[in-house]
């Protein structure tokens, strides 16, 4: 039931949120097409009088609001002057190899005030629904959709730990070709009739080890939905959809901030497990769990997409001797993240000896050092793209 | 993290107020919703398996499929009306543990 004058209140929320984003100036022509969009949504509602509504009008117009905060949520820190560009754009580049209209999504990012926070928000991405409503009740149409990301405020620049955001673009490729979702249903419609050989399933129950409690398959007839295994599933997808581009760079910061925790969470496996089934995958090692994913991936794709490493290394000191590296492909950008995490792991000895320094780097130096050249690595790279592209 | 039950929830509330919507005479949402019932008909008659059906609809196609499979396998995909969309509210409303936004 919504009531008319909560709905008010709502709106007034709204159009108070509004005032403050509505100068709002983006780096791309999409947002701004987006961006107008929300203006012509807001003078639609502003007109409307809703207590002449009826309950599912209302209905309606409180799913709208809910939309047009959401999407100022991220908006707003996807200006020109908040958007981590260089970031986004890897993360762009590394939708392209995934998504065949990638032209009709926008990688957005919400800065947040939790140092751990590092999520994908699905709401605007994947709710159709939401946008068909829009234009039915106002005939506006908005042909982007949001890839809503979201990280921490306090590490925007910092290119160590935002490779984690490789991971939370996996969620976002994850639903978009439903492989963790469509894995579940094979797989608990497969061990419900027996079709799974005792080795693999005790290769299984080694990732998923509550995958042959009795109560999984009870669950999974009545209709209700093993919330543990699909969230298992969808993060094991995402790290191996990162390590595709940065090796196995997130392990060093999963690895540290959950002090390799050997037990599942509700939400997440553990860390133990996560790291093997990468390093299962890098090694090019056989599993029948990391064999579920890459069977998915080429079903969910036509045979199109394959799980894969899909960067290219190079062997370079120019960080240490303080100049950004000459990128000579996409891949190699991708590459950047695993070369700034090495520098960082090992010894720092080479800043002072190839620039005859009579001191050593202290931590915050080399900090500041290793993310402005990775920074500086890739917006070489995208001008020099760019330049390349408009010359043709 | 994980937001699908979130998703799920919001897609399921807003195909209950499509229905309700079309009952009503707002027709702006047959196509959408006619869809969504041919997708539930044809993973449950094998012409599609969770691999191939409608990806941006999936909670909602799973969702009916398990809620009501012997209807959703035996309906006439070609002649849905007025009554089918409201055997279909039904069958969200006699579920407690839908969320309907």
């Amino acid at each position: 039931m919504v009531d008319n004058k909560l709905l008010n209140l709502h709106f007034t929320q709204l159009s108070s949120a509004w005032r403050y984003s509505k100068e709002n100036i983006y780096s791309d022509a999409k947002k701004n097409e987006y961006h107008s969009n929300l203006k012509i949504l807001h003078s639609k509602l502003s007109v409307e009088d809703f207590s002449l509504l009826d309950e599912p009008e209302l209905l309606k117009r409180k799913v709208i609001c809910d939309f047009f905060f959401k999407s100022l949520e991220f908006l707003n820190s996807s200006t020109l002057n908040h958007i981590p560009f260089e970031i986004v754009k890897c993360l762009e580049l590394a939708l392209c190899d995934w998504i065949d209209n990638e032209e009709d999504f926008l990688i957005v990012t919400s800065l947040v005030n939790d140092i751990h926070n590092f999520s994908f928000d699905p709401s605007l991405a994947f709710n159709e629904e939401i946008y068909n409503l829009i234009n039915s009740v106002y005939g506006i149409e908005f042909k982007s959709r949001l890839i809503q990301i979201n990280l921490p405020a306090h590490l925007d620049r910092d290119y160590l730990a935002n490779v984690v955001l490789y991971h939370e673009l996996g969620h976002f490729v994850d639903y978009k070709l439903n492989i963790s979702k469509a894995i579940y249903e094979d797989l608990l419609s497969r061990l419900s009739l027996n079709q799974i050989p005792e080795a693999n399933l005790n290769e299984l129950v080694e990732y998923f080890p509550y995958i042959k409690d009795p109560l999984l398959l009870d669950y999974y007839r009545n209709g209700t939905t093993v919330h543990v295994l699909m969230s298992h599933l969808a993060e094991y997808f995402c790290d191996l959809f990162a390590s595709q581009y940065i090796h196995s760079c997130s392990n060093h910061y999963l690895n540290y901030l959950t002090q390799s925790n050997t037990n599942y969470s509700q939400t997440h496996p553990s860390t133990t497990n996560r790291i093997r089934m990468v390093d299962t995958f890098l090694k090019k090692e056989k599993s029948f769990p990391l064999a579920l994913f890459e069977h998915a991936v080429l079903k969910c794709t036509s045979d199109i997409k394959e799980l894969k490493v899909r960067y290219e290394t190079f062997d370079s000191d120019n960080f240490e001797r303080l100049i950004p590296v000459d990128i000579e492909n996409n891949d190699q950008l991708h590459y950047l993240f695993t070369y700034g995490w090495n520098i960082w792991l090992n010894s720092w000895v080479g800043f002072k000896d190839k620039n005859d320094m009579g001191f050593d780097l202290n931590r915050t130096q080399v900090y500041h050092l290793v993310n402005n050249l990775i920074e500086k690595s890739i917006g070489n790279h995208i001008l020099v793209s760019n330049w390349e592209k408009f010359s043709e | 993290m994980f937001y699908s039950h979130t998703l799920e929830s919001s897609k399921i509330g807003l195909f209950h107020l499509f229905l309700k919507s079309l009952i009503k005479g707002d027709d702006s949402y047959r196509e959408d919703v006619n869809n969504v019932i041919k997708e539930t008909s044809s993973l449950l008659n094998g012409d599609k398996d969770f691999y191939t059906i409608d990806r941006d609809r999936y909670p909602i196609i799973v969702y009916l499929k398990k809620s009501d499979p012997d209807y959703f396998k035996h309906i006439d995909i070609n002649s849905l009306n007025n009554k089918d969309y409201q055997y279909i509210i039904e069958i969200f409303e006699r579920q407690s543990n839908v969320n309907l936004i």
